[in-house]
């Protein structure tokens, strides 16, 4: 059933060990990923979406479960690992980039652990992907402070197609953007899951964000799905109580009349 | 009007190239000495400052000017030495208990708290005492004592930096242990360390000089302030120079690599960037 998926996740827990006891982050979750297929997940703040995709990209190991990615078990694999088939793009764009090296150097560095290993293939190759993602290739020459946050944005998803993977993990990679910044990512995302039948997983926390990018929509809470389904049926006619008042909360964010105080 | 940075920025390049002028004259000290440091004259004991002898003479009548200046020499570089020894060694342990963590971490850091937990000087003349008085052992002496405080320092900051998003983004970059340790964290804590170490260089200055005063140091008639002091403070009434010119030159040198030290802490703190 697994090799008809490129990913899956099967009964993933994860427990953290706390000061005062332990703290229960992830509890038996099941989540699949078909190629080319956008995936969202959404849920508030600390229900998991994260640490869940943390597992995935064998940045942490869950206590139970295991994480099969093309048919192969990868549970508490090393990063380098799987990096060949998945990448990931941080919340946080211009912190996950080495402020004391170039763009080009980070890309590079992943161009080489790619395979490329010859400098000339791997300059020709960053500017390949910088002008994919819709930037000017003098922005390589570049440390991370001398560029906007939807350019670092941008340049992080350079860096993840540079390992040319089939999924991407999105954590949150649009909610430190304005939002004409987010709508460029969101187009982006779009267009390359398009083009090169990437498989996505968009984590976010902003479900009107989501509409109407992702194929299918995953709502998490206190570290457990609560509602999975095609995502316009479950934005249309949600079963969980908890995914309505998401819903009618964005809702209700939109009709409330913009009031001053004199 | 001048800025707080502007000002902290002056500072550090006033104190840097005083402190440049000191290692200057360390290296250059046998061309410019007056006299002959260690020739003696019966009939030049204890002598006030003269033409000949511009900071008097010793009891033994040899030229406290050319002493001290060749004193600068063993004392700035035994001092730089042992720092940069001691730097480099904490920067590796550091390195490798705060990224790889678990016993390793366990182990070395319980011992480096172990030394801590005694003072410095104690130990280090216990060590001296047991090793024998010389410059050498002197300096493994406070070397021995010294390389914890860097430890500890490399290992909280490493601990930091790896939590960081960069990192987690090289190791599914397919980078090695090693590549993340070399390429992505020690540039990112080699500044603040560095600047922690040129803090380290007046107190292991003192440290040797004190070993030195008692005796368990440099071997006279080596040139060395600390020994110096300790050969001239029975004479302090007859030839106070004697005493006061050395120990000014450790003042002086400790307060301008202390003061150095701070400043390029101020420096890069003002700036808010740890490698300015």
């Amino acid at each position: 059933m697994d090799k008809e998926y490129i990913l899956s996740v099967s009964n993933v827990s994860r427990t953290f060990k706390l000061i005062d006891g332990e703290f229960q982050a992830l509890k038996n979750i099941n989540l699949h990923l078909s190629e080319g297929e956008m995936l969202a997940i959404i849920g508030e703040s600390g229900s998991g979406k994260s640490t869940i995709l943390k597992q995935i990209a064998c940045l942490d190991t869950p206590n139970e479960g295991t994480v099969i990615l093309k048919g192969k078990n990868v549970t508490g694999k090393k990063p380098a690992d799987v990096c060949h088939s998945m990448q990931m793009v941080f919340q946080d764009a211009r912190g996950s980039f080495n402020p004391r090296m170039t763009f080009l150097g980070t890309i590079r560095e992943s161009l080489k652990h790619a395979g490329i290993k010859d400098k000339d293939a791997q300059i020709k190759k960053a500017e390949e992907l910088v002008e994919m993602v819709g930037l000017n290739k003098d922005v390589l020459k570049r440390y991370p402070a001398n560029l906007s946050g939807g350019q670092c944005q941008r340049m992080a998803i350079a860096r993840a197609l540079a390992a040319e993977p089939e999924i991407i993990l999105c954590d949150e990679a649009t909610s430190a953007l304005d939002v004409s910044a987010q709508a460029q990512i969101i187009r982006l995302l779009k267009d390359l899951n398009e083009s090169l039948g990437l498989s996505v997983i968009f984590v976010s926390h902003d479900i009107a964000l989501v509409d109407g990018m992702c194929d299918r929509v995953m709502v998490m809470k206190s570290g457990q799905i609560v509602e999975e389904g095609p995502i316009h049926e479950v934005l249309s006619d949600p079963k969980n109580e908890y995914t309505k008042q998401l819903i009618s909360s964005i809702l209700s964010i939109k009709d409330e009349p913009i009031t001053f105080a004199s | 009007m001048i800025s707080e940075r502007e000002k902290t920025k002056r500072k550090v390049i006033v104190f840097a190239v005083l402190a440049a002028i000191l290692i200057v004259i360390s290296l250059i000290a046998p061309l410019i000495i007056p006299n002959d440091p260690f020739e003696t004259n019966a009939a030049l004991m204890n002598k006030g400052p003269s033409e000949q002898f511009p900071l008097g003479t010793d009891r033994y009548g040899r030229c406290i000017l050319s002493r001290v200046l060749m004193g600068a020499k063993t004392s700035i570089f035994s001092s730089f030495t042992v720092v940069a020894v001691t730097f480099v060694i904490g920067l590796i342990l550091g390195l490798l208990c705060g990224y790889y963590g678990g016993v390793l971490d366990g182990i070395l850091m319980r011992f480096a708290d172990l030394m801590l937990s005694f003072p410095q000087m104690v130990i280090a003349i216990a060590v001296a005492g047991i090793m024998g008085g010389n410059l050498v052992n002197a300096m493994i002496a406070m070397g021995i004592t010294a390389w914890p405080a860097h430890a500890r320092l490399a290992r909280s900051t490493v601990m930091k930096v790896k939590e960081e998003p960069y990192i987690a983004a090289a190791k599914l970059a397919g980078c090695t242990d090693f590549c993340i340790m070399y390429k992505y964290i020690l540039p990112n804590v080699f500044g603040p360390l560095l600047i922690n170490a040129t803090t380290q260089i007046g107190t292991m200055m003192i440290g040797i000089a004190g070993l030195s005063f008692l005796g368990i140091g440099v071997i006279p008639p080596t040139p060395e302030w600390g020994s110096m002091i300790n050969e001239a403070r029975a004479y302090l009434s007859l030839s106070p120079w004697a005493v006061f010119v050395p120990g000014a030159a450790i003042v002086i040198t400790v307060m301008v690599f202390n003061y150095f030290g701070d400043s390029l802490r101020d420096y890069i703190d003002v700036n808010g960037d740890s490698n300015g």
